[in-house]
């Protein structure tokens, strides 16, 4: 008891774990902060980062080059703590003593353990190229290292004859060593130099053989999952889950309350989006993915498309399931929406996303982290993601709603006063049961509604910016301002009023010059990383991309196939 | 009497007669003089190099309270000048601003003087003017822009810049509109402003700044231009970007410098970082230039899918194709599915390639597509695609020249380590530290150590040699 008294009134055992900071385990000791910020892209690109949720931080090695490829960052939410800690000066040198301090607690670190990008340097052979052929660079030549005189640089003669030089944005998208090899390694060492090395070897490729089940190897994205994919022109509508379906329920999914929920949810609607299940059952979309197809079809076309359809449900015969039909809905061309909606698509790689160069929102540190724990709590699904209302933006530039989510007073009203189907009106590929030009109509007016909302928004936005800055120079075109907003930024994320330069980056450790090793580098020997489940992450990624497009490329390889062995065999003979 | 006489010997060039009848005039029938006469008296003794002179005629002037006009102040201001007292010719001028705000011959010279003795903020404040009001002095403005520019009050020459800029150009308000700004015509740009700003709830006015003592139009682009490397020598590329793009809605510069400013615009752009607008401006180039097309434009637009991220350009390639050459629009798509994560796609449309053109950087990328093939989790045979893989690198570091030899090993040692035969990798790695070339002490940029090192780190990481971790560390990646 006593003790804990004396700790309580001791102050300098009272720390403040208020700040909040963001470390950026840097590969490298730091002697020049600029430049190093200069490799991550500089100050303005690393809080564009941090306060877009952005999860990757890159760093170049040669920010001078355009076309040199990054090294990814991984993101930790681990909190770690910043002290500071100074040298007593009343103590003997024989045993230093030291007072600390706790400057704050990071509470996101950034951290460099992934292979950096294959490289093609910009230089160029004039000739064809072998390899006596001299080569010259004409990195210069493409980006003038001063302001261009008239228009020599454009439409000069030498622009004219320049080799091409079209690298791929980036290179490689895996970037994990990966440890498999297609021969046993244990044979490589049987019988040579170290006869235990084998054996261990060959245990580890039995227990990892035995680790994965036969079951696991049958799942294969190709299969879906053994979810069907209904075509409005299909005849019978399938009355009950295929096999493979309820196979990979049983194996994959232990949650039975999961499976429950999902299938009450299509007891009260037969017809459901993907997002609005999310939403409403609240099971993880690693479930979801098992699970749905055992208990819905999916439709892939026709007025329902990429909707989820009870089994054993028709709505082609069922008038009332109009309300559920597909609206698709696309925000127009009209300058200023686009600005306000993000596409839903861009380059689809997790670690390239595009760099806005407009100035992002401020947002605190604070509010980063809580937003990123929220999209984990959620399922990471918003309810404008189905739902349609008054005052609220569509996430994407093209969204999928059901008629039935789109609560727009209008649109509910047209959707009441719709006259009955007379029987024996068949269901139309493109309306369903709704009348033509329904949808055009609906379009319109979301429309209306979107502009309305974008106006408000916009007015919202230069009262709150007229207020901050005052009215006096809003010189706040775009481009510029930047520099305001680093400051703004720098302050806020680091949630401290003063000095937060010298806080907001862990590199400064590298300050205490009497260590060897800067804080920053030690720190990384003592983590281990964990490349499979990075690797995991990955493959899911790719997961996405490659149902796009894979029954076109499957059909395509194919055909191709035969193109395909000429290759090997051109390959071998080059050899 | 006397006025005629101080006239005649003002005609026969004796200005110090004519001198001494004014001094006596003035004394005994002062209406008699008048101001002008006086001052060209002055004029001409000074220009006769006898200020001293000038000066005993004006002091008398001044001191009444008829004659002391702006006018001869500034004579007498400038007769102190030319007598070496400045801090009473500092005064005079003073004395002339006051009388005459709205004149700027005094101003010139006092900011002159006040530079010369070291009083910036002084020399600042004469130049100042009212920028509220509807008028502005361009040549008083330029002026302080010069001043500014000399003492080296680089935020201060910006502002003083944008103000000499937006007098003909359209303030960009919202990002938006960047875009509309950056490759239109012109007519088409006020409309589409109107629109957006519309959309915002603002209305779009046009500034009706009055411009007095105007500059021509090349004087003013070429202090312009000035402007614009005070930017990027300054490395403020944000700065460049915005002044370029606010120079391109322009009225004055619209008729001769619009492409040249477009030109611009793209170098910003480049520099800013800013893919997006950049994109669009070399597509608008590629669009509008009759082919052939300048080979550079396809660079630049590639240069632009470094990092943009918008995946809007498939079609545009498959448009464009005729005018670009087979080679390169296969390698453009091939590009665009590659990172799309489509490898099948991208070996498709290059394999074919192969066979008549096997360069080296073609083998390489293929190499790279069937490398990441080769590590997707499912479904290809993966055993026989590894071969491919190593035959595909070997190829391409066999023909790839020996100046980038370490470019080659980079890649090869980039390749093993990928594949997880480290032993190999850190191989490779060392020798790209080791490299040495002319080419490379010519260009530190193309030098590869830095990656092969980080590269090098990780394996020793990896397993545990930290001592290695620590050399690495000090002796490549010390930034």
């Amino acid at each position: 008891m006593e003790n804990s008294n004396q700790t309580a009134t001791d102050k300098s055992t009272i720390h403040d774990f208020h700040t909040k900071l963001v470390c950026i385990d840097y590969p490298g000791i730091v002697n020049n902060v600029g430049k190093m910020i200069e490799t991550l892209g500089g100050m303005a690109e690393i809080e564009r980062n941090i306060s877009t949720k952005r999860k990757m931080l890159s760093l170049k090695f040669r920010p001078g080059d355009k076309y040199s490829k990054p090294t990814w960052s991984d993101l930790d939410k681990k909190p770690g703590i910043l002290v500071k800690l100074t040298p007593k000066e009343s103590v003997a040198a024989a045993e230093p003593d030291y007072n600390y301090e706790v400057v704050g607690i990071t509470a996101l670190t950034y951290s460099f353990n992934k292979l950096c990008d294959f490289q093609y340097l910009p230089l160029i052979a004039q000739e064809e190229e072998n390899s006596e052929s001299p080569l010259t660079n004409i990195y210069d030549k493409i980006i003038p290292h001063d302001i261009p005189k008239e228009k020599e640089w454009l439409f000069g003669t030498e622009s004219d004859d320049m080799p091409f030089f079209l690298p791929p944005a980036i290179f490689s998208r895996f970037d994990n060593p990966f440890n498999h090899l297609y021969f046993d390694r244990s044979k490589f060492y049987e019988g040579r130099f170290k006869p235990e090395y084998a054996e261990m070897l060959r245990q580890q490729e039995l227990d990892r053989k035995n680790a994965t089940s036969i079951d696991q190897k049958m799942i294969s994205r190709k299969s879906g999952h053994g979810s069907i994919f209904f075509s409005f022109k299909d005849v019978n509508v399938p009355s009950a889950p295929p096999k493979l379906a309820m196979q990979f329920l049983n194996l994959r999914c232990t949650n039975t309350g999961a499976y429950d929920k999902i299938k009450s949810l299509f007891e009260k609607r037969p017809i459901w989006s993907r997002a609005a299940i999310l939403y409403f059952s609240e099971v993880p979309k690693e479930q979801l993915k098992f699970i749905l197809p055992a208990v819905a079809f999916h439709f892939h076309n026709g007025p329902w498309r990429i909707m989820w359809c009870k089994y054993g449900y028709d709505p082609r015969k069922d008038p009332s399931s109009r309300i559920y039909q597909t609206f698709d809905f696309r925000v127009r061309a009209t300058a200023g929406l686009k600005a306000r909606v993000r596409t839903k698509r861009q380059y689809n790689l997790q670690r390239y996303r595009p760099r806005v160069t407009k100035n992002t929102p401020t947002v605190s540190l604070n509010e980063v982290v809580e937003n990123a724990a929220n999209d984990a709590d959620n399922n990471g699904v918003s309810e404008s993601a189905f739902m349609l209302k008054p005052g609220v933006m569509p996430p994407a530039r093209q969204t999928f709603y059901q008629y039935c989510d789109v609560h727009l007073p209008e649109i509910q009203t047209m959707l009441n006063r719709l006259p009955p189907i007379m029987p024996g009106t068949v269901c139309d590929f493109k309306n369903g049961w709704l009348p033509n030009k329904f949808t055009d109509q609906c379009r319109e007016i979301v429309n209306k509604y979107m502009i309305e909302q974008v106006q408000k928004a916009n007015q919202e936005e230069s009262r709150l910016l007229m207020e901050e800055q005052g009215q006096s120079d809003s010189v706040s075109a775009a481009t510029s301002s930047i520099e305001e907003q680093k400051e703004q930024d720098l302050l806020e994320i680091s949630d401290s009023d003063s000095d937060s330069d010298s806080e907001y980056l862990p590199s400064d450790l590298s300050d205490n010059d009497e260590d060897d090793v800067p804080e920053s580098s030690k720190k990384t020997y003592k983590k281990k990383t964990v490349p499979s489940s990075a690797d995991n992450e990955a493959d899911d990624d790719d997961d996405e991309i490659d149902m796009e497009a894979v029954d076109d490329v499957n059909k395509l390889l194919q055909s191709n196939y035969a193109a395909l062995k000429d290759f090997d065999r051109l390959v071998y003979d080059s050899d | 009497m006397a006025r005629d006489l101080a006239e005649q010997y003002h005609d026969l060039e004796e200005y110090e007669k004519a001198a001494e009848v004014i001094a006596v005039a003035f004394e005994k029938c002062p209406k008699e003089i008048t101001p002008e006469m006086v001052n060209n008296v002055a004029e001409n003794l000074m220009s006769a190099k006898r200020p001293e002179d000038a000066l005993k005629l004006l002091i008398p002037l001044i001191k009444s309270d008829n004659y002391s006009l702006a006018a001869v102040w500034l004579k007498y201001a400038e007769c102190l000048q030319a007598c070496k007292m400045i801090e009473q010719a500092i005064d005079s001028y003073k004395t002339v601003v006051k009388m005459a705000p709205q004149h700027t011959d005094a101003r010139f010279p006092l900011s002159e003087l006040l530079l010369e003795q070291d009083r910036y903020q002084e020399a600042l404040d004469v130049l100042h003017q009212d920028y509220t009001s509807n008028e502005l002095d361009v040549g008083l403005l330029i002026k302080k822009m010069e001043l500014q520019k000399r003492i080296g009050d680089f935020d201060n020459y910006i502002k003083s810049a944008e103000i000499l800029l937006l007098r003909h150009c359209i303030e960009i308000k919202a990002y938006s509109e960047i875009k509309i700004i950056s490759f239109l015509d012109r007519s088409d740009k006020i409309p589409r402003l109107k629109k957006v700003r519309s959309l915002r709830g603002e209305t779009y006015t046009p500034n009706n700044i009055v411009s007095i003592r105007e500059p021509p139009v090349e004087e003013e682009y070429r202090l312009f231009k000035e402007t614009l490397q005070m930017c990027f020598d300054r490395k403020e590329y944000a700065l460049l970007q915005k002044f370029v793009f606010t120079a391109l809605s322009s009225s004055k510069f619209h008729k001769n410098f619009q492409k040249e400013l477009t030109i611009l615009g793209l170098f910003s752009c480049i520099y800013n970082n800013d893919s997006e607008h950049g994109y669009y401006i070399v597509r608008d180039f590629i669009m509008k230039t009759p082919p052939p097309i300048p080979h550079i434009l396809w660079n630049l637009w590639n240069l632009m899918l470094q990092s943009f991220g918008e995946v809007k350009h498939a079609r545009f390639i498959v448009r464009q194709s005729k005018l670009i050459g087979k080679i390169e629009a296969k390698l453009l798509a091939a590009n665009n599915a590659l990172c799309a994560g489509s490898y099948k796609i991208a070996i498709m449309s290059l394999t074919p390639l192969l066979k008549e053109h096997p360069t080296p950087f073609l083998t390489f990328l293929i190499g790279v597509f069937f490398l990441q093939l080769s590590q997707q989790k499912i479904g290809i045979r993966k055993k026989y695609i590894t071969p491919i893989v190593y035959s595909l690198f070997l190829h391409y570091s066999k023909n790839r020249s020996k100046d980038a030899l370490q470019e080659i090993n980079y890649n090869l040692g980039r390749m093993y380590h990928k594949y997880g035969v480290m032993h190999i990798a850190a191989y490779y790695y060392n020798l790209v530290l080791e490299f040495q070339h002319p080419l490379i002490d010519k260009y530190p940029n193309m030098s590869l150590r830095k990656e092969a090192a980080f590269n090098l780190f990780l394996i020793y990481k990896e397993s545990g040699n930290h001592i290695g971790c620590k050399n690495i560390l000090h002796k490549y990646l010390t930034v």
